[in-house]
């Protein structure tokens, strides 16, 4: 009988929400799956008991792939008709998405969302133009994992540089590779080198963790003495302690590589945390979790920021009513019960909870990393992002591939390699930072040299064609 | 003969009109939802469009297709894609034959046989992919763990990681994949034709190999070009093998995975849509020549 009381008053609910004009239905778009979903459901049917039923939330559902769901969002929105009210936009992605996104400001009472208390890295992500576009909703952070059996059993501390980390890993990797059955599958390191995001992930924090960087004051610097070091570093630790598969891996096969009690270390992110720790995974409980180590003589510990926010469309019907919904989803509250399920706060107060720390220890192992964290220069290359990113990706994965197959291979390479990367993401910036109105901005093709005075423009001028 | 009294002219007319009639929805839906797209894409490529701004767009002539001739990785995607068309599809043909001789047999549980062997390629290519993707990891794929306990290798090999044999891997797999496609092409052509000539050759007693050289191969000749036109027109458009099981690194794509990275990745539409057009051309081109070389061959033996 409950069932059917309950059914009923759904059905009431909908049937009085279809013919009451008031009550309006606000869309969300994001990327949830299974666990996640049920969070979310619960969010949402909070927030519309607070409003007594006034609004209706639809969740749209979202690709798996991130850079899926960017293509999605750009034809959703160039088509102005979009729909859908209130948007999940990864960190990364705000350089590429602002002039779509509402300004919030004017639904933020004052003190109502206290700025200061995320961490700066984020801080310094959620503005455009001087004003706030996005509620950041959980944040990410590349941390290293370490088995704290196996450091224990030769005796090994935690190591706190690349240096060391390396030769515990080295040290570790041929005593456990006796073991016949461990003999050709036993890694030191397990670290993504695939072609994709992850891997400007985790060489900006290589480079970061000693003192290098892609962009420094506005000036391409991927090519400076602390990068360099950094990428023969990587590439030396590939011919000793990462197996040579891992240029095909992503973050999921390393874990596999990992969870299967076959690496000392491993590169990745936060999610890896509780499937490592599942009673059925072989290493639970035996795993720690610390920031990349310090790199060099001037390096610093680090982690690449991830992390998703949640942002109200400009072609939202009912802007005031989204931003409601943001701000409840995104709200302390909110982000305490995630915190649970391995999604971190922005929030540094949080990491600070007593309650909270004692129910999730994971929340302050991750808070160092996060606050050594750096993020990726997605701002400054704006709507080239992607390219960019693809350019530092494609070259770190050929410079690896290279140095492991190549019998030719000099560390001298690197720096030409690096050089070469320097000035396509020069060309990419230049062009970016001359288009500061980005909609309906041209995009910028670094394999296309424009010569304005080419034959083709001469033509194109004699038709009158040429701008 | 009723049909007679009827003015043959008018009789014709009125017939013309109704088969166009019935054409019609059909015709209709393809135009739709083959020639709208098509020609959309061309018309994107000699513009400036982008995936956020696909209605204001420029018309700036060849300057895609230029950029596009001008990109050292652009060519290295078409040979790449040559490559994996050029060297599996001999591959698929001869084992798709042998398949198929196999399987015109007379044997018991052939039905099942015939059943069986098309598994690989009714799977979804991305659904194999993935399959694949983890049997050639290195750390924990099987087939590695298989050669090791066989002792054939002493270290993992980087199967679909290394530069060299990612390519060889990924020819395998689509050999895999493609085979029944090519075995059922075959087989098809093979029960066509007529038994008496085999009989003939079996009473004769004349050994399988000259029958095979002598009856069945010429005959099959018709066939077998038209088995192989398809698959390397469908080999040339490779994708999702090539994306799932690659390591994502410019070096190692297709055509297709070129014009997807700059359309979607960076939303490039304009420049997709001329590398999309460019992979449409090449298909063209090789499918003209096919058939004009092969016209001459195709109505010899029919």
């Amino acid at each position: 009988m409950k069932i059917y009381s309950k059914l009923l008053t759904v059905f009431a609910a909908a049937f009085l929400c279809f013919f009451d004009a008031d009550c309006t239905t606000i869309k969300i778009a994001c990327k949830a799956k299974g666990r996640e979903a049920e969070l979310i459901e619960k969010a949402v049917k909070e927030w519309m008991k607070t409003h007594g039923g006034e609004h209706r939330v639809e969740i749209v559902t979202l690709p798996r792939a991130s850079n899926e769901c960017l293509a999605l969002y750009l034809q959703w929105l160039s088509a102005e008709t979009f729909d859908v009210d209130v948007l999940q936009v990864d960190l990364a992605w705000i350089g590429m998405l602002a002039d779509y996104l509402h300004p919030l400001d004017q639904f933020l009472a004052d003190g109502e969302v206290d700025v200061g208390d995320y961490f700066t890295v984020v801080r310094n992500l959620i503005h455009h133009n001087g004003k706030i576009v996005v509620l950041p909703w959980y944040v990410d952070c590349g941390g290293m994992y370490y088995r704290t059996d196996l450091l224990q059993k030769y005796g090994k501390p935690v190591p706190q540089s690349w240096e060391e980390l390396r030769e515990t890993a080295l040290y570790i990797q041929n005593e456990e590779r006796k073991d016949p059955l461990k003999r050709s599958k036993f890694y030191g390191l397990g670290f993504p080198a695939k072609a994709f995001e992850e891997l400007t992930c985790s060489f900006l924090e290589v480079i970061d963790s000693f003192g290098g960087a892609i962009i420094k004051d506005g000036k391409v610097v991927i090519n400076s003495a602390e990068c360099v070091e950094a990428t023969k570093f990587l590439v030396n630790s590939f011919k000793s302690v990462i197996n040579r598969g891992a240029v095909n891996h992503s973050g999921e096969e390393v874990r596999g590589l990992f969870q299967s009690g076959n690496a000392v270390f491993m590169r990745n992110w936060p999610y890896a945390w509780s499937l490592l720790n599942e009673p059925t995974a072989e290493v639970a409980g035996k795993v720690g979790i610390m920031p990349i180590p310090v790199g060099g003589a001037r390096g610093k510990p680090s982690g690449a920021l991830g992390g998703w926010s949640l942002a109200v469309s400009k072609y939202s019907k009912h802007p005031h009513i989204a931003a409601d919904l943001v701000k409840f989803m995104t709200s302390r509250e909110q982000q305490k019960i995630r915190s649970a399920f391995s999604y971190l706060p922005p929030r540094m107060s949080l990491y600070r909870d007593a309650n909270l720390l004692k129910n999730n220890p994971f929340l302050a192992y991750m808070y160092g990393p996060l606050q050594n964290s750096v993020a990726r220069p997605s701002k400054l290359f704006g709507k080239n992002y992607q390219r960019a990113s693809t350019e530092i990706f494609n070259t770190v994965n050929t410079i690896i591939t290279e140095s492991i197959e190549s019998a030719d291979f000099r560390e001298r390479d690197i720096k030409k390699y690096l050089d070469r990367l320097a000035r396509k993401l020069n060309k990419i910036l230049e062009k970016a930072s001359q288009q500061p109105a980005m909609k309906h901005a041209d995009a910028v093709r670094t394999t296309k040299p424009q010569k304005s005075g080419g034959f083709l423009y001469r033509i194109k001028k004699f038709l009158g064609l040429a701008g | 003969m009723q049909i007679n009294f009827t003015p043959l002219g008018r009789k014709v007319k009125k017939t013309n009109f109704s088969h166009w009639a019935f054409l019609a929805p059909c015709l209709v839906v393809l135009v739709l939802s083959a020639g709208w797209p098509l020609l959309r894409t061309i018309y994107f490529s000699f513009t400036d469009a982008t995936l956020d701004n696909l209605k204001e767009t420029n018309f700036i002539g060849a300057d895609n297709f230029i950029s596009l001739v001008r990109d050292q990785d652009w060519w290295q995607a078409v040979l790449n894609t040559f490559v994996i068309a050029f060297v599996s599809v001999p591959m698929e043909t001869v084992l798709g034959m042998v398949i198929a001789l196999i399987l015109h047999r007379n044997f018991r549980g052939r039905g099942l046989m015939r059943a069986i062997v098309l598994i690989p390629w009714t799977i979804p290519t991305i659904v194999s992919a993935r399959m694949w993707a983890w049997m050639l990891n290195d750390v924990y794929g099987i087939v590695n763990e298989l050669l090791l306990r066989a002792s054939v290798i002493d270290s993992p090999i980087p199967w679909i990681a290394s530069s060299s044999l990612s390519i060889v891997s990924i020819i395998l797999v689509d050999v895999w994949k493609t085979t029944p496609y090519m075995a059922l092409l075959l087989l098809a052509g093979l029960q066509s034709l007529p038994q008496d000539c085999f009989e003939a050759a079996d009473v004769d007693g004349i050994p399988f190999g000259k029958s095979f050289a002598r009856i069945i191969l010429p005959l099959m000749k018709p066939t077998i070009i038209v088995a192989v036109i398809f698959r390397t027109l469908d080999a040339i458009r490779i994708f999702d093998l090539v994306y799932i099981l690659s390591s994502g690194n410019s070096a190692n794509a297709t055509m297709s995975v070129y014009a997807r990275k700059h359309l979607v990745d960076y939303t490039d539409v304009g420049f997709g849509s001329a590398a999309a057009t460019a992979l449409l051309f090449f298909i063209a081109f090789l499918s003209v020549f096919y058939v004009s070389f092969n016209r001459k061959k195709l109505y010899d033996v029919g």
